[in-house]
């Protein structure tokens, strides 16, 4: 024998559902349960993460910070090793000069790749205070592996082979300003930076045990 | 009675000499009767235990890498070699603008941006002749004419010719002096008529 009446009690509560439980229900963070129920459609979140911090103001004497832009396209039906040669490709160039060099790419995922590159030009020109869209970078790009899928194909003589169809991720961080005329540290130094390195070094030489 | 007594002695003697055999086949004898200088193994431990290894061998470990790929194989897998196959991909120094329009393309090649206006205009062109002529067999020459491009020209001018008309202006890419035919007949004067040069 129940000491309330159960309906009325439900009635109750379904009236005031919407004033009380609607409030506390869009508090709880919900990111985790879907990403428990739906991992493929889980996004990398912490590249994005860059682009709201906020730095604090910097005195006149500072070097003046570049304006950047993190952005990423998730998911993308491509082998992650073979977009990584893609990626690499734009590492050090003009935004100009990346797409134009993508679009003559003949590799399935160039196109996204230079979508990306379009879409976070027009992201820094209107979110991000970069004046000019010319006036950018690419100063990261780089990918990541994405959902897997998982099968089963059949070969000769009841074989079986796993096959995996993969997805990827690829990220592209554009800065403002002019490329460094290198991009990586282990770049062929100039021919006067050479002497003097070799100069420097003839110089260190010393007799052992003098003074 | 000595008959049963004879073959009882047989059976110890028997009984004795399996008692002795069995020392030495499975054991060695008690420390008292071994030999000085002579190692003994004493084959406590019992035999190893029975495993599937044996028969399957290494099966289970099959198509499994046993050593650490190396460096320089990772990077000639990745990278490839400049003398023989780069596999890192070169950005393009050959890429010609078009003046047109402005967009790249490939040497050798006409603009595509403006060459796919071009082949849509065609279509445009060779739709309207489809459904002026239809069927009909080509006897006279054909002319097509844009938008207002009929009312300038006198009646005459359309005499042998059966007109084909779109209802839409002339692209200004599209210069009326491309319609001059390859076969013409010999001039008559010397002088250069300056005229449908658009």
């Amino acid at each position: 024998m129940t000491l309330f009446r159960t309906r009325p009690l439900l009635k109750l509560v379904s009236q005031y559902q919407s004033a009380v439980v609607l409030p506390a229900a869009t508090k709880i963070h919900t990111s985790a349960f879907l990403q428990a129920w739906k991992p493929e459609d889980h996004e990398p979140q912490k590249f994005l993460e860059y682009n709201k911090k906020i730095y604090p103001p910097q005195s006149p004497d500072e070097a003046p910070r570049p304006a950047f832009v993190c952005h990423q396209r998730s998911n993308i039906k491509y082998s992650p090793w073979k977009m990584w040669y893609i990626a690499c490709l734009v590492r050090g160039m003009t935004v100009d000069e990346a797409i134009k060099q993508l679009k003559f790419v003949l590799m399935k995922g160039a196109k996204d790749v230079r979508e990306t590159i379009e879409e976070a030009r027009d992201l820094a020109v209107k979110e991000h205070n970069v004046e000019f869209a010319s006036n950018l970078w690419v100063a990261e790009s780089f990918v990541g592996k994405g959902h897997v899928v998982k099968g089963i194909r059949r070969h000769g003589r009841a074989r079986f082979g796993r096959v995996e169809y993969f997805h990827c991720h690829y990220f592209v961080r554009l800065e403002e300003g002019k490329p460094p005329k290198h991009y990586y540290q282990h770049h062929p130094k100039e021919p006067h930076q050479q002497l003097e390195d070799w100069l420097q070094q003839m110089r260190k030489r010393k007799i052992t045990n003098s003074i | 009675m000595a008959g049963s007594l004879l073959i009882r002695i047989n059976v110890a003697i028997q009984r004795l000499e399996l008692a002795i055999a069995s020392v030495f086949t499975r054991r060695f004898p008690p420390d008292g009767f071994c030999l000085a200088g002579v190692d003994v193994q004493e084959r406590l431990h019992q035999k190893p235990a029975f495993s599937l290894k044996d028969i399957v061998g290494d099966g289970f470990v099959w198509a499994v890498p046993t050593a650490r790929r190396t460096i320089e194989r990772r990077m000639k897998r990745r990278f490839g070699h400049p003398d023989y196959i780069w596999k890192m991909l070169k950005p393009k120094t050959n890429l010609r603008t078009c003046n047109v329009c402005g967009d790249d393309h490939l040497p050798g090649v006409l603009c595509p941006t403006c060459y796919k206006k071009v082949i849509e205009e065609t279509k445009v062109m060779q739709d309207a002749i489809q459904q002026e002529l239809q069927l009909s067999p080509v006897e006279k020459e054909v002319v097509v004419l844009y938008e207002g491009e009929k009312d300038g020209k006198p009646e005459e001018f359309f005499e042998g010719k059966r007109i084909v008309e779109i209802p839409k202006p002339r692209p200004a890419w599209f210069s009326k002096n491309l319609l001059q035919q390859t076969t013409q007949q010999p001039a008559t004067t010397s002088d250069v008529k300056p005229s449908d040069l658009g």
